[in-house]
């Protein structure tokens, strides 16, 4: 129904306000069951004493029968009080169990106490977390205010194209016409716009419970009798149309899908190819479109064609087919059964869901196109076929006949607003099955998080997997946004809640410490990588971009790679969070397919790992040897955080830290430091060298947050580096219950024997493992050293070690 | 009306019941003789049962149809029935 123009006024004493007061006081269940009983007492008592007993006096007994009847059948009309036709105020629209309990003189106040003690009110508390006390504290005193609530709901009523005004609008509009009420709501992370969403939600929900109140039209007992029995498909298939009769289907019809389910009844009854082949992305929800048509066809809408009014639609599963037939030729011959069996039925439509599976080989799969193929071409059965569109593509590529006989249906994925309305559908079962209850948040946080993190599907399938996994976190029955944060956290391993724990807040203001005690100087670098992980654990960066795009410069062995790994561990939480990528094996063209493969074919693709992986640093190194072409494809990753793999997929690389790294221009940054200048001074000098000497193009270097330059390690600091490093040989000994301790004196000597100002600390490394380590397992060899003990190394026994070597 | 699928069954009041010897049969006179007659009996037998289900189905109609007739006339009378009470009891009359 239309929503009629109404005013804002509200008529106390109009009949529809007066009838409403007068079913709060009798339109109950109880007192109407009470009042027909009573009668049928009466009636039986007074019948009884005339016939049993032959007094007439029972006569007058039993007509008091009749005002119980009366009043009980009337209370019972009361129920159910529909808005005035051609409504002209609030009083013809306002929902009777409000209208029946409205004061004559009533504050925005005692409105709102009236509400949240009904189902729509009650709603807001319950999905939202707004109770009764912060609706009435913010609510207004005066009772002029009132009128604008009306007008407000009343606005609402429009704009929901509903046909009258419930509760979950007027807790609405009680909310929406507070002055600077974003403000209240921003605490509990919502908006105005949030709030009109739950009295859609609410409306959607009620719309859903009375469709499935109203009984469904599913052609009576004789239904069937002109059609045949199915024996092999009751067997091997399922049912979606009984299923649908004996089950319901919770769901109100989507725009889109209502659209192609249209569609497919239209193709299902023209001549030559009855069939469909619906294809869509994983999760698009082809099944749901099928289980649409099932019900549409039961329903016998008007615009479905007479011939399919109550087709039964049934689902044939292809690995449980593939299952049930072992032997050479068995399936074939199974699958060419159940189509004749379908066929001779007369009101079957077949449904072969991951059709895919029939129309190549492969694991789990068996080509069936030899007999399908024949059927298809007869166009006798009706079938509807669901794949995979990049199987689909990969299918007719193969075998082009498969695409001339097969109507081809696309699905696409469900917008926001149509994965919210299914979300809100799904709910409606699975909050009783697992009994939980989600908020308005969970659900909105479940559609953004979703659609970032969940790449592998499309909407509404990516949505619907973290909305069940959510159910996992929830708190004591409630799923909030923060169960939806912890189960992506849980299952992608990100991070995606701002830093919320008192030991994160501590680890980021001391980034540059914690990092330090993994790597010597580089300040400045430290610097700008710790503020961009800190700007992003704060919630204050660019959510559409990388964490942070970093391209660090400078001579082999002064810590770039080193930072990659120190920012992976503190940040990350280990070294493993590091995809590693040496563009120096991408310097031919055809490489850029190698970097954007697909897992299924390459699992060392960058697009793979990230998709694995997507909360990691990307470490690129060697970026100066990359062909032009891939680092045009980098260019779309450090602009927006995404890169479409071959398939066309969307990888998102927003939760990732990008590091490239460059030994370009590493001779001019010695120079540079040499000739005593400070890293700050000449890093836009330096950068204007590179652009000119051709090195990287102008527009590639813009795309990156920072450029860093790293300077050459002095002797001095290269003792720190030996500390590091045998800070990790005590460690690896720490199993045989030695430690190891080295003279200064014998450090330098060690950086002495080792320094190369070409290849910065890695010498020293390779230095320590030579001197120190050989010496320790010398004399753990020879039982100089007992569990327990410490190893001193002098410089007398560095130096012997070097003399030896 | 639709419990009894008293449309669907008028409309399909021939056709061989549940398709039971519905089959084209190709080979032989004798066969497809056999197969004519089997044919014939599966739409007789249908026809019967459907009748017989058109005619319950039409009947159950016609009941429901009476009791909310009995209704419409019954609710307004209802308030009176007192009355109605009232006067049987001063008549003194009895069915027995």
């Amino acid at each position: 129904m239309n929503p009629q123009p109404g005013g804002a006024n509200l008529n106390y004493d109009s009949e529809r306000a007066k009838k409403a007061r007068l079913a709060h006081h009798i339109a109950h269940k109880d007192l109407y069951w009470l009042l027909m009983i009573a009668g049928t007492v009466v009636f039986g008592v007074g019948v009884a004493i005339v016939l049993a007993w032959q007094v007439p006096f029972g006569w007058l007994l039993a007509g008091f029968a009749g005002p119980f009847w009366a009043i009980g059948a009337w209370s019972r009309s009361l129920r159910d009080i529909p808005p005035s036709p051609g409504a002209h105020g609030i009083d013809d629209v306002l929902d009777a169990d409000i209208l029946g309990v409205l004061p004559e003189r009533c504050t925005p106040q005692a409105l709102a106490t009236i509400v949240m003690h009904l189902p729509g009110g009650r709603f807001f508390g319950a999905r939202y977390g707004l109770g009764t006390e912060f609706l009435e504290s913010m609510s207004s005193k005066q009772e002029s205010d009132t009128a604008r609530v009306w007008q407000e709901a009343e606005h609402l009523r429009g704009e929901l194209a509903a046909p009258n005004i419930n509760a979950a609008m007027v807790t609405a509009a009680l909310i929406r016409i507070v002055p600077n009420v974003d403000q209240y709501l921003a605490p509990y992370r919502i908006d105005q716009d949030d709030i009109a969403a739950g009295a859609a939600w609410y409306l959607h929900q009620q719309q859903v419970f009375a469709e499935a109140r109203h009984r469904s039209h599913d052609g009576g007992i004789g239904r069937d009798w002109a059609f045949g029995y199915t024996p092999l498909l009751e067997r091997f298939g399922f049912n979606l149309s009984q299923h649908i009769t004996y089950r319901g289907l919770l769901q109100h019809d989507l725009p889109s899908r209502a659209q192609l389910a249209q569609q497919i009844t239209h193709l299902l009854v023209q001549g030559g190819r009855r069939n469909v082949a619906l294809v869509g992305g994983l999760g698009s929800g082809k099944t749901s479109v099928v289980h649409a048509l099932a019900k549409k066809l039961l329903e016998a809408e008007p615009d479905v064609p007479r011939e399919l009014h109550y087709r039964q639609v049934i689902a044939l599963d292809p690995s449980t087919l593939i299952a049930n037939a072992k032997g050479r030729g068995e399936l074939e011959e199974l699958v060419q059964h159940l189509c004749y069996e379908a066929l001779s039925a007369k009101n079957i439509i077949l449904f072969f869901d991951d059709a895919q599976l029939f129309f190549e080989e492969g694991n789990g799969a068996v080509n069936l196109s030899n007999v399908l193929l024949p059927i298809l071409e007869g166009g006798a059965l009706q079938i509807v076929f669901a794949m995979d569109e990049q199987r689909w593509t990969r299918i007719v590529q193969a075998n082009p006949a498969l695409s001339q006989h097969m109507n081809k249906v696309m699905v696409m994925p469900t917008d926001e607003t149509e994965t919210m309305l299914i979300m809100q559908n799904q709910l409606l079962s699975y909050e009783h099955q697992q009994k939980v209850l989600y908020t308005y948040q969970a659900v909105e946080a479940t559609y953004r998080l979703s659609s970032r993190y969940l790449s592998e599907q499309v909407m509404p399938g990516r949505a619907l997997k973290l909305l069940e996994a959510a159910a996992n976190c929830a708190e004591q029955g409630l799923v909030t946004y923060r169960s939806v944060e912890q189960a992506i956290e849980q299952t992608q391993g990100v991070k995606v809640g701002t830093a919320d724990t008192a030991v994160e807040r501590e680890t980021l203001l001391n980034l540059e410490q914690l990092i330090h005690e993994r790597m010597i100087n580089q300040t400045r670098a430290v610097q700008v990588v710790s503020d961009a992980l800190r700007r992003a654990r704060a919630g204050v960066r660019n959510a559409q971009r990388p964490i942070g795009t970093f391209l660090f410069l400078g001579p082999t062995g002064v810590g770039k790679t080193e930072l990659a790994k120190s920012v992976a561990a503190v940040f990350f939480g280990g070294e493993d969070h590091i995809v590693r990528i040496d563009l120096n094996e991408y310097s031919n063209e055809d490489d850029v397919r190698r970097l954007i493969a697909d897992a299924s074919t390459d699992q060392h693709s960058l697009t793979a790992q990230i998709a694995r992986n997507p909360f990691s640093v990307v470490l690129l190194d060697e970026i100066e040897k990359a062909h032009p072409n891939v680092l045009n494809v980098l260019l779309q990753l450090l602009d927006e955080g995404i890169l479409r793999d071959i398939n066309n997929r969307e990888v998102s690389f927003r939760d990732a830290v990008v590091i490239a790294t460059s030994n370009a221009g590493a001779d001019r940054i010695r120079e540079h430091i040499e000739a005593g200048e400070e890293l700050e001074h000449f890093e836009k000098q330096f950068t204007d060298e590179l652009i000119n000497a051709g090195e990287f193009r102008p527009e590639f270097l813009n795309r990156f947050d920072e450029i860093v330059l790293f300077r050459p390690l002095k002797p001095e600091e290269l003792v720190q580096v030996i500390d590091i490093i045998l800070k990790g040989v005590n460690k690896n000994l720490q199993a045989q219950k030695v430690s190891v301790a080295v003279d200064e004196d014998a450090k330098r000597l060690l950086v002495d024997a080792g320094y190369d100002p070409r290849l910065g600390a890695r010498p020293m490394r390779r230095i320590v493992q030579r001197v120190v380590e050989n010496i320790v397992a010398n004399q753990m060899l020879s039982q100089q050293v007992m569990p327990g003990s410490q190893i001193h190394i002098t410089a007398q026994d560095v130096q012997a070690m070097l003399n030896r070597q | 009306m639709e419990t009894f699928s008293v449309g669907l069954l008028a409309g399909t009041l021939f056709a061989p019941f549940r398709q039971i010897s519905a089959g084209q049969v190709h080979v032989g006179v004798d066969a497809q003789m056999r197969a004519f007659g089997d044919r014939l009996f599966s739409r007789v037998f249908g026809a019967f049962i459907r009748t017989l289900f058109i005619l319950i189905g039409l009947f159950a109609a016609f009941l429901m149809g009476l009791v909310g007739a009995v209704q419409l006339i019954m609710w307004p009378l209802l308030p009176f029935l007192p009355v109605v009470g009232l006067v049987l009891a001063l008549m003194g009359w009895t069915p027995l």
